[in-house]
């Protein structure tokens, strides 16, 4: 049983979902997994979990920067997986979703990747720079390996496009409020509403934005657009190095906001 | 992608339009200055042993190859509609080629460029602003080319409604390599005619430099069904290829993903793109633009490479033997054609002289005296 199942219940249940963004690496392995572990302890319902990339062309400078740390600092991908595998031992209910490029799943060995995202505890990847277009590339080994492939909706996706996401798409969709990149900043499209009834019309999985949502009257407002849940990224790599108390605090608020 | 697709169907509808091909060789021909010459290098060719001619693409407008590209890409996007144009740019000539043509079309240009490249090619920095365009000092990363590309492509991604990325090489998403080649072909068209009527036969090689492969892939195209006219592509081998500090992608590479293509990339075990080393900033690259990955396994095209030491003294025969200064990214293609003279004595050995070098002085005085550059 997909532990995504844990997300889709409560949101049948009239609930919403918060699943914040961690860096795995930044500044240092230790730290991340100890932002991991609060993020856990202060009622989150999943993880997104990023594996640092020299060039990730999706991400706004905080991410990058954040990335560019973390592999100074020695990150590999092997440490990421043990790290994953650590993380999950501290709940089986909520899903992780292992965000990374393509290249490095690549790089890895398609078929190895996922049968290390199975053996770590993974539920799902998301790969930004892989289209729906090329999923062939690796839905089989994914299939193989009980992963989820997550894709992206964005406000230029069209009803056609639509469709082809959800003949690949698991765990849930991954809606950018706006075109560009990751990032704190708040310029939603005016789209949104229509998107989310878009993505509704074609698919049962949940619907959970992110992009610039950082704050609970941002969710509130993703949430009476119309999304089952919100990502925070950037924000919560930028409080990384601050008061560790600083994202216990935000996640707790976050929570709340989406129960709503 | 719906961009990448508005843009493949409107480049396809254009090259298939007369008029539109019509109106791109005018401007080519009366403010490009096409075509170029052919040029028979006798005094080198008197020292070295084969026949060498050079493609004189350093007489282009501009002053590159690059031009050919950016004319064709900014027309493109007015036809398109859109109203904004943004580019890349390693060593300076595609931004500056871009920046000419926006001046002329009327549109406004914003060009991304590595802050180390920015130090280093600052006469054409220069250019840029005059010719009135944006240029925004990328700071991340190795702060080169690559970097220029990472930030190109997010600022597209959030402004393609009104604007157009003119890619300055092979590279990037279909249609990009397609179209670029496209609009750089004419390179090697013009050389294979030039050939047969100057010299009365085609050359035994074809040599350019490669950093993503533009100026080479048009060369190189026009001599890709001759089987007795060997292609070579020159590498930047950087401080040595047994070194860390190189950009020679299909000597050493292998196969990546990034920039929305496959092709060949430096990179370590984990995927993570190396930065790379070149003296000339327009080679300084790790990835390779898809076409060459193919025409290295297929066996068409070699591959070899030259020192950032060797380039600069090829940058010095080819200003004091033939009163020609070249791009240091085309001296690295004429380096190999002198080594490859003194092998193959007799041979005709034609090179793209892709870039003149007005913009290296600076930074070819300074390295020879860090270096101590035997010249």
């Amino acid at each position: 049983m997909s532990r995504y199942k844990f997300i889709s219940d409560k949101i049948a249940g009239g609930g919403h979902i918060y699943m914040p963004y961690v860096l795995l690496g930044y500044p240092d392995l230790e730290t991340s997994f100890a932002v991991a572990k609060t993020l856990i302890e202060s009622g989150v319902h999943g993880l997104e979990i990023g594996f640092p990339f020299r060039d990730p062309a999706a991400d706004g400078p905080v991410i990058e920067k954040a990335g560019n740390i973390a592999i100074d600092n020695g990150f590999k991908v092997n440490d990421g997986f043990a790290l994953i595998k650590k993380i999950r031992a501290l709940s089986n209910d909520i899903p992780l979703t292992l965000m990374l490029y393509y290249n490095m799943v690549l790089a890895r060995g398609i078929d190895k990747f996922f049968a290390d995202c199975k053996d770590a505890g993974v539920d799902g990847v998301l790969i930004p720079d892989m289209p729906p277009e090329r999923a062939d590339t690796v839905l089989d080994a994914a299939r193989a390996n009980d992963v989820d492939l997550v894709f992206i909706a964005a406000p230029t996706t069209t009803a056609e496009r639509m469709d082809l996401i959800a003949s690949v798409a698991g765990g849930f969709i991954y809606v950018v409020t706006r075109m560009g990149i990751t990032g704190t900043s708040e310029h939603y499209s005016d789209k949104l509403a229509a998107l989310f009834s878009l993505i509704k019309s074609k698919t049962d999985l949940p619907a959970i934005a992110g992009f610039g949502v950082s704050t609970p009257e941002q969710a509130q407002k993703m949430i009476a657009a119309g999304a089952d849940g919100v990502i925070t990224g950037s924000k919560i790599v930028e409080m990384t190095t601050q008061n560790p108390d600083l994202i216990s605090i935000h996640t707790q608020d976050m929570v709340k906001a989406v129960k709503g | 992608m719906p961009i990448l697709e508005e843009l493949r169907v409107a480049f396809r509808s254009a090259e298939a339009d007369p008029d539109f091909m019509r109106g791109f060789s005018d401007v080519m021909r009366d403010w490009g200055g096409r075509p170029t010459p052919l040029y028979h290098a006798e005094n080198l060719s008197r020292e070295y042993g084969a026949s060498i001619y050079l493609k004189r693409e350093d007489l282009m407008h501009g002053g590159a190859h690059k031009t050919n590209n950016a004319v064709g890409q900014v027309l493109l996007a007015k036809r398109m509609g859109k109203t904004r144009i943004i580019a890349e740019t390693g060593a300076g000539q595609h931004g500056v080629a871009t920046a000419m043509a926006c001046a002329k079309f009327n549109m406004p240009c914003t060009v991304y460029m590595g802050a180390v490249d920015v130090a280093r090619q600052a006469p054409n920095v220069e250019r840029m602003k005059l010719l009135g365009a944006e240029v925004v000092a990328v700071e991340s990363g190795g702060k080169t080319l690559k970097d220029a590309i990472n930030d190109a492509m997010r600022d597209w991604i959030a402004s393609c409604d009104t604007t157009h990325y003119v890619i300055g090489t092979v590279a990037g998403p279909h249609p990009f390599p397609t179209m670029v080649k496209f609009f750089q072909e004419i390179i090697g068209r013009e050389a294979r005619e030039q050939c047969l009527s100057q010299i009365g036969r085609l050359p035994d090689y074809a040599l350019a430099c490669v950093g993503g492969g533009s100026n080479a892939i048009g060369l190189f195209s026009g001599f890709i069904n001759d089987s007795s006219v060997k292609l070579i592509g020159v590498e930047p081998a950087g401080h040595g290829l047994e070194t860390d500090k190189h950009g020679a992608v299909l000597c050493k590479g292998t196969v990546a993903v990034l920039h929305g293509m496959k092709t060949l990339g430096l990179q370590d075990e984990d995927g993570q793109i190396f930065e790379t080393h070149s003296i000339s900033a327009g080679l300084d690259y790790p990835l390779i633009g898809p076409e060459h990955a193919y025409l290295r396994d297929s066996g068409r095209a070699s591959y070899v490479a030259v020192t950032d030491d060797d380039a600069v003294r090829a940058f010095h025969i080819l200003s004091k033997h033939e009163g020609i200064i070249p791009a240091l990214e085309s001296s690295h293609a004429i380096s190999y054609a002198l080594k490859l003279a003194q092998e193959k004595p007799g041979s005709t050995i034609l090179v793209n002289l892709s870039g003149r070098g007005d913009k290296d002085l600076a930074h070819v005085r300074s390295y020879v005296e860090e270096h101590n550059v035997t010249i």
